[in-house]
């Protein structure tokens, strides 16, 4: 009788084959079945494309105002006019009423003025992200007007003003979130790897800053952020306000992914041969659950982007002259401003689409993080 | 049970000091201290300044003296109920806020009422029938849920109110008995009123909470015991709701700890939106005017209250799971 | 004797993205009354979802597609396979007529009610007994499988008691309805060795004194050895061989058989070198070899047959059947 007879040569380049796809390959392979997420994804690299490069999509400057279209509603991109089907798209200008009695003007488009939309028109040059000189615009018109999402009280055109917003919106939830991360991982991953009294510190402290109710606290600090700050200086504030709760999600996370990975056969051999205590954190450790880490990091961006607006809203964040999606939601306080002109609602729209894109990719990420798990 | 009762308050002691530190750290936070802003306000008004009136006030504070001194005056004067003055009001503190902070107790709770009820029937709804057109529709809401700021759903529903049916939906009264003393007939047009808060806050715990019972019943759903409890011939009902559901309640307990929060956080916030006459506006009002004391109360007795929450919170989960209280 | 449970041309599938998963393909099988039918195979063949279709308590995505369980009690018969698995007639069955043990003591009871509730819950199902009652019962039934301090273990919780423990209370609860038939899906894989041959000697005298009749499912033959009257081999969710246990043990058929007896270590025999295993592995179910399928493993493997088609099961005598073309043929030497 022979001893245990190697595997068929055939079996063998099988298993290599399935051994030796890596950990994010076999992510990759289950993200690509959420089919979800990988829209949400798109959705949100052209959110980011569109506010990266708001100066050239934007047809105007955010902070132009002009007085003779206060509260002008958006106008209809159109193929079709009086003179028939066009192939290129225009809009119509406006006939403005007003209403003696409420001093109110109102609009209504009018077949007579066809401004024709023009794509890449020349215009002043300007420095597209403050380092390429461009003179040319995304869309324009040559003469007339065009507002697309309509104005605000001071005629400013709300859709050149949400993508400035939006700039400032998502990129505050991605520094936002990158404090915390750097916090949390740092913080949790010694509080878990060490444990002992500095862990049990971190725990309470952690506990205590999840306890104080986030509003309330982030009104507290922001309120103390000094009148005369430049806005760059307001922004990195609010920032780190968002991030002074934030960390503590992903610390705790990170904690206990330690704490449990510290048992593991392969930290325990790393160790064992001797590796220094930092090479096993960041060599060993780290990688084996980044994949958890960049799915917690997505789903805390939507909490952070949440956190600005609601706090810009309220006047105690972000202020004009800088514009953020919060900024612009406050000229939306009351129902009678809105009732004039529902679509100063338009940011909020902008911010519930962001983060319903973060948290439907962040799903998905966390569920292919764990390549093992079945579903 | 005593002893974890006991263990888990004595925890609580050292969280207390620090959340009293941190709020104090929010009233010591803007420039100048109580004085130079109320002899500020002073001037704008072209009061007169009573040099002896500023000493006193100075004494009473300890503004004078290191900031460790100050902090042990201010919370030994704010556990027996002193929380300062309000220079906006010219009252004390304590007379301001406790109908105020009432309130949103009650709105709170009865939020975190309406959030279990209906988490817990979407949750198991959407657990057992997964992948049903309910349990999709369910996870959207859900998703649209965590995704809409609270200010953004309060401004449509007023938006809508007011468009479509005529009404004004804010406050928490009538007109008729806003000013009125307290009265049963004022408690039924307050709990009339209630729903609008209610569903506005608790929108996104909700949300959070269906994603939470449903991705754990499902796990329960496929637990050993529940293959034996369907081996022992039981009825569908009491197989649900003894075995899975009855464990997959523990996290939902476990996260009503930070539901609090939220809802707190929430109701700040909605309350400004809809114009209620809750902690909110005030503690708003407070932090623009930097009435540090005033805000500062608000922000110790909130966080004080959403422990206290997460307190009966770990007590409810101690009691739903033998392996914590045996530990 | 009679018979109890008659399993016949049962196929058991699970219907899965990657394809359909047939887990159990035509098994068929008899138990007589107060006898024990062991089922052996490696992990994966099919054993334990063949166990769970008799109850039809089968994970999600799996249903029996066809065959027949039928179950007699006296002159009725009832045909399990045909009932609403969330009916109330297998309601009536499960737990009191055939009740079941399972391999993880750790896991198989609820851990948030005591042993106590979940025993008594059965008997007041099933008997409509009180409460007070009911657990007077169930205290005789720790009792009976060698519980100590019964009084007092009835009020614990699962976390508090050892595996061996647990395993006792799973059946106390299993037989506290005098059930006729006991299945028992590995009950001892997840035990110490010392435990393990204590709840086996356990099930044989509680076997012996109740007169229940059990199946036993497990990939230890030492267990098989110790309490089975009849043996039934299973692969990749096909019965292979079908034989009285002396029969069995003295004289396999099937290549398989032969080759999971040499891989048991035996008292008293030298063994040469390492315990030899069956080489290669169990190919993917979605992914069956051609012909017999066991044929990529077997040391007698025929080039052109084995690889052909699929060999019935064939009878050797009137109570030993294998599924091999070796069978009534070329006899495989040990």
């Amino acid at each position: 009788m022979s001893q245990t007879s190697p595997i068929h040569p055939e079996d063998a380049k099988k298993a290599n084959e399935v051994f030796y796809a890596s950990q994010w390959q076999l992510i990759w392979r289950k993200f690509r079945k959420h089919r979800v997420a990988g829209i949400c994804a798109v959705v949100l690299m052209l959110i980011y494309i569109l506010t990266m490069f708001c100066e050239f999509f934007a047809p105007h400057n955010p902070l132009t105002y002009n007085t003779d279209f206060v509260y002008a509603p958006p106008q209809r991109i159109r193929f079709v006019g009086e003179d028939g089907f066009s192939f290129r798209p225009f809009v119509y200008g406006y006939t403005k009423t007003r209403d003696m009695r409420t001093f109110r003007d109102t609009y209504e488009p009018d077949p007579t003025q066809v401004f024709p939309l023009e794509f890449f028109p020349e215009v002043a040059p300007y420095r597209l992200l403050g380092i390429w000189e461009v003179n040319r615009q995304f869309f324009g018109v040559q003469e007339g007007y065009i507002f697309l999402l309509g104005t605000d009280r001071m005629g400013r055109d709300m859709l050149s003003r949400i993508l400035y917003g939006g700039r400032i919106s998502t990129t505050i939830g991605l520094i936002g979130v990158l404090l915390s991360l750097v916090m949390g991982v740092v913080i949790g991953g010694f509080s878990g790897y060490f444990g002992g009294l500095f862990d049990s510190i971190v725990q309470r402290i952690m506990e205590l800053l999840r306890t104080v109710p986030t509003i309330p606290l982030w009104m507290g600090l922001s309120a103390a952020l000094p009148e005369d700050w430049t806005p760059v200086q307001v922004f990195l504030g609010i920032s780190i306000i968002l991030s002074f709760q934030g960390w503590t999600a992903l610390g705790r996370q990170v904690r206990s992914k330690f704490m449990s990975l510290k048992q593991e056969d392969f930290v325990v051999a790393a160790e064992l041969i001797g590796s220094s205590r930092s090479r096993v954190v960041f060599m060993h450790m780290l990688p084996s659950f980044m994949s958890h880490i960049i799915a917690s990091v997505t789903l805390a961006i939507p909490s952070m982007i949440l956190g600005e607006t609601s706090l810009s809203f309220l006047g105690l964040g972000l202020r004009p002259p800088i514009i953020s999606w919060g900024v612009l939601l406050q000229e939306a306080q009351n129902v009678r401003t809105l009732n004039l002109a529902p679509w100063l609602f338009l940011p909020g729209a902008a911010v519930v689409v962001t983060v319903l894109a973060f948290n439907f990719l962040g799903d998905g990420l966390r569920d292919a993080a764990d390549p093992y798990g079945g579903g | 049970m005593l002893g974890f009762l006991v263990r888990r308050i004595l925890q609580m002691i050292p969280v207390l000091i620090a959340i009293s530190a941190l709020t104090f750290a929010i009233i010591q936070l803007p420039p100048g201290d109580y004085l130079t802003t109320y002899m500020a306000e002073l001037q704008m008004t072209g009061e007169a300044i009573h040099e002896a009136e500023i000493e006193a006030l100075r004494q009473r504070y300890g503004l004078d003296r290191p900031i460790l001194v100050q902090y042990t005056m201010w919370i030994t004067r704010a556990v027996r109920g002193d929380l300062g003055v309000s220079f906006e009001y010219n009252l004390p503190v304590s007379v301001l806020i406790w109908e105020r902070i009432g309130l949103t107790v009650v709105i709170s709770v009865l939020t975190l009422l309406f959030t279990w009820v209906v988490s817990f029937a979407v949750g198991v709804y959407s657990a057992t029938r997964q992948y049903s057109i309910g349990d999709y529709l369910a996870t959207f809401a859900g998703f649209l849920g965590l995704a809409t700021p609270n200010f953004m759903i309060a401004l449509i529903l007023m938006y809508a109110a007011n468009r479509f049916f005529g009404q004004s939906i804010g406050g928490l009264f009538s007109p008729a008995y806003v000013d009125e003393p307290w009265s049963f007939a004022k408690f039924v047009d307050m709990m009339g009123h209630m729903w609008v808060p209610v569903v506005v806050i608790g929108t996104s715990g909700t949300a959070a909470l269906i994603r939470v019972l449903r991705a754990n019943l499902l796990d329960e759903l496929n637990k050993p015991y529940v293959v034996t409890a369907k081996a022992k011939g039981i009825s569908e009902f009491r197989l649900l709701f003894k075995y899975p559901v009855r464990v997959a309640i523990i996290p939902f307990l476990a996260t009503v700890g930070w539901t609090l929060p939220l809802i707190i956080s929430g109701e700040t916030i909605t309350s400004v939106v809809l114009g209620l006459p809750t902690a909110g506006p005030l503690l708003l009002r407070s932090l623009q005017t930097q009435d540090m004391f005033l805000a500062g109360s608000f922000i110790l007795i909130l966080s004080v209250l959403t422990l206290i929450g997460t307190l009966i919170s770990d007590l409810l989960l101690a009691w739903a799971d033998p392996r914590i209280r045996y530990e | 004797m009679q018979k109890i449970l008659e399993i016949d041309g049962l196929k058991t599938y699970f219907f899965t993205d990657s394809g359909v998963v047939r887990a159990v393909d035509d098994v068929g099988l008899d138990v007589q009354e107060g006898s024990v039918v062991g089922v052996v195979g490696e992990s994966g063949c099919g054993k334990t979802v063949m166990a769970r279709s008799i109850l039809n308590i089968i994970e999600k995505g799996g249903r029996i597609v066809s065959g027949r369980i039928v179950y007699h009690k006296g002159a009725e018969t009832v045909d399990i396979a045909s009932l609403k698995p969330t009916g109330a007639a297998i309601k009536r069955i499960r737990g009191r007529e055939i009740a079941m043990i399972f391999q993880e003591p750790m896991t198989s009871f609820s851990p948030v009610y005591t042993i106590g509730n979940q025993i008594m819950e059965m008997l007041m199902v099933h008997r409509r007994l009180g409460a007070t009652e009911a657990r007077r019962m169930a205290t005789e039934m720790l009792t009976r499988v060698g519980m100590s301090k019964p009084e007092q273990r009835i009020d614990e919780y699962p976390h508090q008691l050892s595996g061996g423990m647990r395993q006792r209370a799973m059946i106390a609860m299993a037989l506290s309805c005098d059930p006729r038939l006991l299945i028992a899906d590995e009950p001892t894989t997840a035990l110490d060795v010392t435990i393990q041959s204590q709840i086996i000697e356990l099930l044989k005298r509680l076997q012996q004194e109740l007169s229940t009749s059990i199946i036993m499912i497990t990939h230890d033959l030492g267990v098989i050895a110790e309490i089975a009257d009849e043996v039934v081999v299973m692969y990749l969710g096909k019965v292979v061989e079908q034989a009285p246990v002396r029969k069995l043990f003295r004289d396999p058929l099937h290549p398989y058989t032969s080759a999971l007896l040499r891989s048991i270590p035996r008292l008293g025999r030298k063994v040469e070198g390492r315990l030899p295993s069956i080489k290669g592995t169990i190919p993917d179910v979605r992914d069956l070899p051609p012909g017999c399928y066991f044929h990529p493993r077997c040391e007698s493997f025929i080039p052109g047959v084995c690889d052909a088609a699929l060999p019935e099961l064939r009878a050797a005598d009137d109570d030993h059947r294998a599924r091999c073309v070796l069978v009534n043929g070329v006899n495989a030497d040990d």
